[in-house]
């Protein structure tokens, strides 16, 4: 028996030579410990693997060794909601050395938003590192990191704050993690 | 002075693990936060013709410049507003204060309102995003950079889409062509990826192909983010829901 349970997927769209697309599901959630709902872009590292986010997860997805077989989901990171962070927002970038850098939103019971970073493994089959760059306070006027971040001038990251609705006289900034 | 000597070598490792121990203790939130963790607000934005909310990433010129949109503020719609596109000017050195300028504010006359997911940058400094909001449809839209610094950019409004839709992220194909996503688009109301392809003559109207919908079954539905390229001409994305698992 078929069961669609709507955890949502990755898809590829390939043109064809008449000049229609062709959409293929990549991989579809499972709602288990891959978690749910990817809603952010995706970005691809230099071997073709995708990485992405999905409720309190960063995954990657790496492509087939052979055309046709299925392409391979693991979690790079969990966040367990906690003060490392906890709902991963907007997209991921890459540096130079193929760290991974992202922001998390206020979420829970914890509530706190974080810019992470997550190394790459040194070895083969080993675990990404995360590291918290910056941690926003818990608090009435906590605000929620919102997008994804970019680096600009002086190798800085840079990214939105979309401040809490609580509070009317903040309306939103942009700001700077220096490295 | 004896008994002071005789009590210092008698203690020496116990005062030696203390200090230890003391240093650890101060130096060890000073590990804990020694990478990147000074945070700067570079600019803050207070509503009316500044903007507010900003939301979606920035895009950045050569220059250093950003671009970003806010859902709200601006100079149209009222104190809250309908949403801006605007430019952050970088400082000469990293202590100095960015210069933020709006350089559209969206007024429900056909060009939309509430601009959703940030701006893109083509090679000629053009900017492109969408809107999500107004009855009269959702669109996607060009700001083209004036000729002469300080004048006004110029708004286009390149295709508009149902009402509903939620167009999000934009991506060029190196041929001049757009890429998006909507949300609740498309044949089925679950999503779609459509094509913005530029129009032969100048002044004519781009043209829309709708190159997937989304049914919310198997092949996923109501895609929120945008989209990548591999190195093959493939497009990329997530939908947030959809699929199957269990056969």
């Amino acid at each position: 028996m078929e069961q669609n349970i709507g955890c949502g997927v990755v898809f590829e769209l390939s043109p064809k030579s008449n000049g229609t697309w062709t959409e293929t599901a990549l991989y579809a959630f499972t709602g288990k410990a891959d978690s749910f709902g990817p809603d952010s872009g995706l970005i691809f590292d230099n071997a073709g693997a995708l990485y992405g986010t999905a409720l309190l997860r960063v995954f990657q997805l790496a492509p087939p060794l052979k055309q046709g077989e299925p392409w391979t989901e693991a979690t790079i990171h969990s966040f367990p909601d906690n003060e490392s962070g906890s709902n991963p927002v907007g997209g991921l970038v890459f540096d130079k050395s193929w760290n991974l850098y992202g922001a998390t939103y206020s979420y829970g019971s914890s509530g706190y938003g974080s810019i992470y970073q997550l190394s790459p493994p040194a070895q083969k089959d080993g675990a990404w590192v995360l590291s918290t760059l910056y941690r926003k306070p818990v608090g009435f006027n906590s605000p929620f990191f919102n997008g994804s971040l970019i680096f600009g001038k002086w190798g800085a990251l840079y990214g939105n704050v979309q401040e809490t609705t609580d509070n009317p006289n903040n309306y939103g900034s942009v700001f700077r993690i220096a490295p | 002075m004896l008994h002071k000597i005789h009590w210092l070598l008698e203690n020496t490792p116990v005062i030696v693990i203390a200090i230890v121990m003391l240093a650890l203790r101060v130096a060890w939130p000073l590990r804990a936060q020694a990478k990147g963790t000074i945070e700067k607000v570079i600019y803050a934005f207070h509503n009316g013709s500044n903007g507010a909310y900003p939301s979606g990433g920035l895009a950045v010129d050569a220059a250093g410049n950003f671009y970003g949109i806010t859902e709200a503020g601006g100079n149209a719609g009222g104190y809250d507003g309908l949403g801006t596109v605007f430019e952050l000017t970088p400082p000469a050195d990293p202590t100095g204060a960015w210069a933020q300028t709006t350089i559209y504010s969206f007024s429900n006359t056909g060009d939309g309102v509430i601009p959703l997911s940030g701006v893109i940058l083509d090679s000629a400094g053009n900017l492109y995003g969408t809107t999500a909001g107004s009855g009269d449809g959702d669109t996607v839209f060009e700001l083209s950079p004036p000729a002469t610094p300080g004048a006004p950019w110029t708004e286009t409004t390149l295709y508009t889409l149902a009402p509903v839709s939620y167009p999000h992220g934009l991506i060029f194909d190196g041929h001049g062509n757009l890429y998006g996503k909507t949300e609740f688009g498309g044949k089925y109301g679950g999503g779609n990826v459509y094509e913005l392809s530029p129009p032969t003559i100048p002044g004519a109207s781009w043209v829309e192909t709708d190159l997937n919908d989304f049914t919310g079954g198997r092949d996923g539905g109501e895609p929120e983010a945008g989209l990548v390229f591999d190195g093959s001409g493939n497009l990329d994305g997530t939908a947030s829901e959809g699929g199957i698992i269990e056969d």
